[in-house]
């Protein structure tokens, strides 16, 4: 019995009884049972409405992204499955219905806080063949689940515990509303606490409001506007500000009736640290926080003077399963990230081997995939030819802008096509800031919503859309990588696609954090893996010293060693080496991934069945072996430019550095000023910075092949249009967003000139006053000066030949060759 | 701009018009002087040939100053390092042109000063090449600390600051009756950084985000050492690194001389426990900082010190051989 008793709620008992000032280590206002890695393979059934659900105890805690978190020592940190993740798994996962515990103060990518109660579940235990109900409500958004345990919601069949359930979470909406709703200022669109009332049923006006104690308004901030009377002080905003953004701006002032939100120190918003990112404000369920304007770009502007082109209304996208969970505020304030595209047969949606900062949501019609298209990169091909004197005077090659090949269709029948079923095309170059791996078109008359990256991020906080993502992007990548191997190169066309049938149900994309170990040095070597993105180091521990013996980038492969001992030809070398032969199925190195890594895992046997399918496959694959066998040791013996140095710097991932030779350059600054010139007086560069070898790495754009800075920008202002350039729109909010993210301090936020807005003042007068909006600046390679492939403005006035534009291993090569 | 060994492919369209240029004219003035058996004079057809070119060739080396203008630099009209190299080796192709054109006469006093003008130019010219040669290998090797010219002032008066911080943090505030209380920029948070406007969003300062988070680092590592007599290294801070740091060379701080710095930090750290020397090490690293920074400072001012004569008595020279041209043609 004391077992079947268990989840009546110790845990609430103890709250009890600390009272008020319950805090939990976290700095979280609810206290909740530590998980632990055990709980994490127990089950727990248990019954929700009457229906059964298996779930385990503990699951990992995630970030406000999904991204599971790791502690100090690589571990994941487990959380306790509470009632409400029980009966979303039930619910919304797997009958794709919706989750029937209503929630307000809780968000499903935020720590639960637990202080509205509207989650309240009524908790039954068996008594005899009995059910009796629990002696009080429990919060579904932080409680956690029991074995046995049976909950009722207000959806539940059992229409005593809904009624009784409905009552309370009514009466709770009814408090709330009475203080907190007032409907007659709001812009007519329902917030949260609107949409909870009107679904429960409340009367808003049921209880009388307390005398209007007036918590006041703040209208000084230029983007959020603060109606402290609709507050409801759920946290939700404090906690987007802390654990989302980790701002730490919000807090709580003032007690009883008094009691508000405060930015720092009981500022005004303007006046505070405050970065204006709106995630408070997209976070708020009530009027208390809400946006002035929407966000409007450029490019939607731009979009929409194509009559094929039309805006999408919130309430459109809302009925669309994707962006069911995303809040309504969210979309209203960024509606502009979507644009409703009426698609031509052989129309192009995106081309192979384009940067894009959008995706397309397929709503009619069909489109086709290629993987191979002639049209695609053809810039280099078509510079034009110069003359004597302008290669004299170095002028840049020209690009031939009709040879683009913009809009043609490429020849012969897609790989495969694509219909609304398959729900998006084009986001894993949204997702992975890589160039687009293929080229679609419309193959009919069709409807497409054009989204831009910040939906793409906000739709994955909600575990379903995540999810769903996800195995899109899992299934599209594996199959595009499996496309282009570079072992396969020398099979016939025929044999590839036999080899990509062979393994595409035999592979899985694993991904790997920057600083995480893929494989340590003596492990048993089981597998093969082969560098989708990112950039993996392989090191080894040779006579108690760390080395670092090579990095490997894109469509490079490893872990070939561990299979060698299978293929008789290649035990020769392995003894030639004087590789002992307990470590010939073990890992010779350590590989670990320096940036977002991820892999294509085959699993050493199936890797085998093919060789023994393809000899062509085997001879390369025991050539590559023996290369790598014989070179590990000479790479041991010789130690040439630092490449150490190379990898902290984070150099491997640049596409366009700026290196400025310090032995020829004489710091006249002409590059600041040419850089400055072509930005309208304000420099994207700083030449200043880390040195590596004799050049500097100035702090310019370095157009990273992982560019940190384009995660999370709220509006999407910063991305990759067509070309390699980072460019920053003017809707920028200039949160710092970016600006933080670069670990390489290039991307500065400058003040634009003051405008002078009329604000409502204390005394509510208006005023006039003088607003700076920071905006994030960084270099752009010129674009709006030079084409493709043309001398940057800092390249092109520097007088001394000191400047120059490379990728990271260029550089390396070029410190390599003037060290020999 | 460099003219050595690896970068001679650079050059070598240059060096070749040179070469042919200089042959060329001593060729044509030797025929000359053969065919006339005494020297063509400035006024003959060789000495207007190549008073012509020289001049036409000095008027070309000119055109690299509008470039400095904003307007001009922005105009894509051949690579700033092309027209250096033409400047370049045109402006000394003029030696000969000039030279003969002169037929080795210094003139009246007109063309005595424009030849000694001439002469000032492309010896100063010279100069600024071999200094480019020189100096910047010179600052990689001997100045690592270096930091961009235009900012030494604001980025020492940080060093400053930053150390300060430190002080106050390792030593705890001051006795009211000590004489060194916190310096105002320490003592109230800098951080409005446009007075009397409303910021919208985040506020970074530009560049420097290394040095500077390197400091932050070290700050906070060392920020709870405990030491045993904070009034010496107060002492020492206030009086003589401070305005060492802030003021550098100007200052008459002992800290400008390496071997008087070596000494005065081994004497403070006799007076303190073992403790507090990674404080002063750290001290002492930043006040090489500082030296660095006047070693710069030397260094630059003769990297480009040149171009305050270069460029004026261009100007003179072009002016004075347009004067010149006007006397001779109308005296001819
Ligand atoms: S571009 Fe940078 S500063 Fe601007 S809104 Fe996006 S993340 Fe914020
Ligand atoms: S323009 Fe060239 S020489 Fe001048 S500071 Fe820039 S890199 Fe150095
Ligand atoms: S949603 Fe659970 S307590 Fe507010």
């Amino acid at each position: 019995m004391a077992d079947e008793d268990a989840f009546l709620d110790e845990v609430a008992l103890l709250w009890e009884e600390e009272g008020l000032f319950a805090r939990d280590v976290d700095g979280q206002l609810v206290r909740m049972e530590k998980a632990t890695e055990s709980d994490y393979t127990m089950d727990i059934t248990m019954k929700i409405d009457g229906q059964e659900i298996t779930v385990k105890k503990a699951r990992p805690s995630t970030d406000s992204q999904g991204n599971i978190l790791f502690d100090q020592n690589g571990r994941t940190v487990p959380r306790l499955t509470t009632i409400y993740d029980a009966a979303d798994e039930l619910f919304v996962k797997q009958q794709g219905g919706t989750n029937p515990i209503p929630i307000l103060c809780h968000q499903e990518h935020m720590h639960p806080a637990g202080v509205c109660r509207v989650c309240s579940v009524e908790v039954c235990r068996m008594k005899g063949d009995r059910e009796v109900p629990g002696g009080k409500l429990l919060p579904a958004c932080h409680h956690p689940v029991k074995p046995d345990m049976i909950v009722h919601t207000i959806d539940s069949p059992q229409e005593e515990s809904s009624v009784r359930m409905r009552r309370a979470i009514k009466v709770l909406g009814e408090l709330l509303a009475s203080d907190h709703l007032h409907k007659e200022e709001s812009n007519g669109v329902p917030n949260e606490l609107e949409v909870l009332t009107d679904r429960m049923g409340c009367e808003t006006k049921r209880f009388t409001p307390r005398e209007r104690h007036d918590r006041g308004r703040d209208n000084s901030s230029q983007l959020i506007s603060v109606d402290h009377n609709s507050c409801i002080l759920c946290n939700r905003c404090i906690r987007a500000c802390t654990e989302i953004k980790e701002n730490k701006v919000i807090g709580r002032t003032g007690k009883g009736y008094t009691a508000t939100i405060g930015f720092d120190l009981n500022n005004k918003m303007a006046d505070s640290s405050c970065v204006s990112c709106g995630e408070c404000m997209v976070s708020c369920p009530t009027d208390a926080l809400t946006f002035r304007n929407p966000v409007i770009s450029d490019w939607y502007k731009e979009e929409l003077k194509d009559p094929a082109n039309t805006e999408v209304t919130v309430e459109e996208l809302k009925q669309h399963r994707l962006f069911k969970a995303i809040s309504h505020k969210w979309l209203q304030w960024n509606v502009a990230s979507v644009i409703r595209r009426t698609v031509k047969k052989g129309d192009v949606l995106c081309r192979l081997g384009e940067y894009g900062a959008t995706a397309f949501i397929l709503n009619k019609g069909s489109f086709g995939v290629w993987l191979q298209d002639p049209y695609a990169g053809q810039l280099i091909k078509t510079r034009k030819k110069r003359n004597f004197l302008q290669r004299l005077f170095g002028a840049s090659p020209r690009i031939d802008n009709d040879a683009l090949g913009r809009g043609k269709v490429p020849p012969g029948d897609p790989l495969f096509t694509m219909t609304p079923e398959d729900l998006i095309v084009g986001e894993m170059t949204c997702m992975s800031d890589q160039p687009r791996t293929g080229t679609i078109a419309a193959m009919e008359d069709g409807e497409i919503f054009e989204i831009r990256r910040n939906v793409l991020y906000v739709l994955q906080r909600n575990a379903v859309s995540r999810e769903e993502l996800d195995s899109v992007y899992r299934q599209r990548a594996l199959f595009s990588h499996l496309k282009k191997i570079s072992l396969f190169a020398e099979l016939s066309k025929g044999e590839q696609d036999e080899c990509v049938n062979y393994l595409k149900d035999r592979v899985d994309l694993i991904r790997v954090d920057p600083g995480q170990n893929i494989f340590r040095q003596g492990e048993a070597a089981t597998d093969f893996y082969m560098v989708r993105l990112g950039h993996v180091k392989v090191h080894q521990s040779f006579l108690g010293q760390e080395q670092v013996l090579a990095y490997l980038r894109p469509d490079t492969h490893f872990g070939e060693i561990g299979l060698v001992s299978n293929f008789p030809e290649l035990i020769e070398e392995l003894q030639k080496q004087e590789v002992p032969e307990y470590l010939w199925r073990r890992r010779t190195a350590s590989c670990t991934a320096l940036d977002d890594v991820e892999l294509v895992r085959v699993k050493g046997r199936d890797f085998f069945e093919l060789t023994k399918k393809f000899p062509a496959l085997k001879d390369r694959f025991i050539e590559h072996s023996r290369q790598i066998l014989s070179t590990n040791k000479e790479k041991r013996k010789k130690v040439d430019v630092p490449i150490d140095e190379f990898l902290d710097q984070g150099l491997f991932n640049a596409q366009r550095l700026l290196v400025i030779d310090l032995e020829a350059c004489t710091r006249c600054d002409e590059c600041t000023r040419a850089c400055a010139d072509t930005h309208g007086g304000v420099t994207r560069l700083v030449r200043d910075g880390l040195r590596y070898d004799k050049f500097l790495v100035a702090s310019a754009c370095r157009s990273c092949t992982d560019p940190y800075c384009l995660v999370g920008c709220p509006v999407d202002s910063i991305h990759r249009d067509d070309s390699l350039e980072i460019i920053i729109e003017n809707h920028c909010i200039g949160c710092g967003q970016c600006a933080n993210n670069c670990p390489y301090g290039n991307i500065n936020m400058h003040g634009m000139d003051p405008v002078m807005p009329t604000v409502e003042s204390d005394d509510g007068k208006n005023k006039h006053v003088a607003v700076v909006q920071q905006k994030a600046t960084t270099c752009d390679l010129c674009r709006n000066v030079v084409g493709e492939g043309e001398d940057v403005s800092c390249v092109y006035a520097c007088p001394h030949n000191a400047a120059f534009r490379m990728t990271g291993p260029a550089l390396f090569d070029t410190i390599k060759a003037n060290a020999n | 701009m460099l003219v050595d060994r690896k970068n001679l492919r650079m050059h070598l369209f240059w060096i070749i018009i040179f070469v042919v240029g200089t042959a060329a004219s001593i060729f044509y003035y030797y025929h000359e002087y053969q065919q006339n058996e005494r020297t063509p004079g400035g006024s003959g057809e060789v000495g207007i040939v190549l008073g012509v070119l020289g001049g036409a060739i000095i008027l070309f080396e000119f055109m690299l100053w509008p470039r400095r203008f904003r307007k001009v630099r922005a105009w894509r009209i051949g690579k700033a390092q092309a027209w250096m190299r033409a400047h370049i080796w045109l402006g000394l192709l003029t030696i000969p042109l000039i030279w003969l054109h002169s037929d080795f006469n210094w003139g009246g006093q007109l063309s005595t000063i424009l030849a000694w003008l001439y002469i000032i130019v492309i010896g100063s010219g010279v100069f600024g090449l071999v200094a480019q040669n020189v100096i910047p290998k010179n600052l990689l090797a001997n100045v690592p600390a270096e930091t961009i010219f235009s900012q030494i002032e604001y980025v020492s008066e940080e060093l400053a600051t930053d150390a300060e911080k430190l002080v106050l943090a390792v030593c705890g505030p001051a006795p009211d009756d000590s004489d060194f209380q916190p310096t105002e920029a320490v003592a109230t948070s800098a951080s409005a950084m446009r007075p009397g406007l409303v910021v919208q969003g985040f506020q970074r300062p530009v560049g420097n985000a290394f040095g500077r988070d390197l400091r932050f680092q070290l700050s906070a590592d060392l920020a709870g050492t405990q030491i045993n007599n904070p009034e010496a290294l107060r002492n020492m801070f206030y009086t003589t690194i401070r305005p060492f740091l802030s003021e550098g060379a100007k200052s008459t701080s002992p800290l400008r001389y390496r071997d008087r710095s070596l000494e005065l930090f081994r004497e403070l750290r006799a007076r303190l426990s073992e403790e507090a020397f990674p404080v002063v090490d750290a001290m002492e690293s930043w006040c090489e900082h500082r030296r660095q920074f006047d070693r710069q400072a030397r260094m630059h001012r003769m990297l480009h010190g040149w171009l305050a004569i270069h460029l004026p008595l261009s100007m003179a020279l072009v002016i004075l051989m347009f004067v010149h041209i006007f006397v001779a043609l109308k005296y001819w």
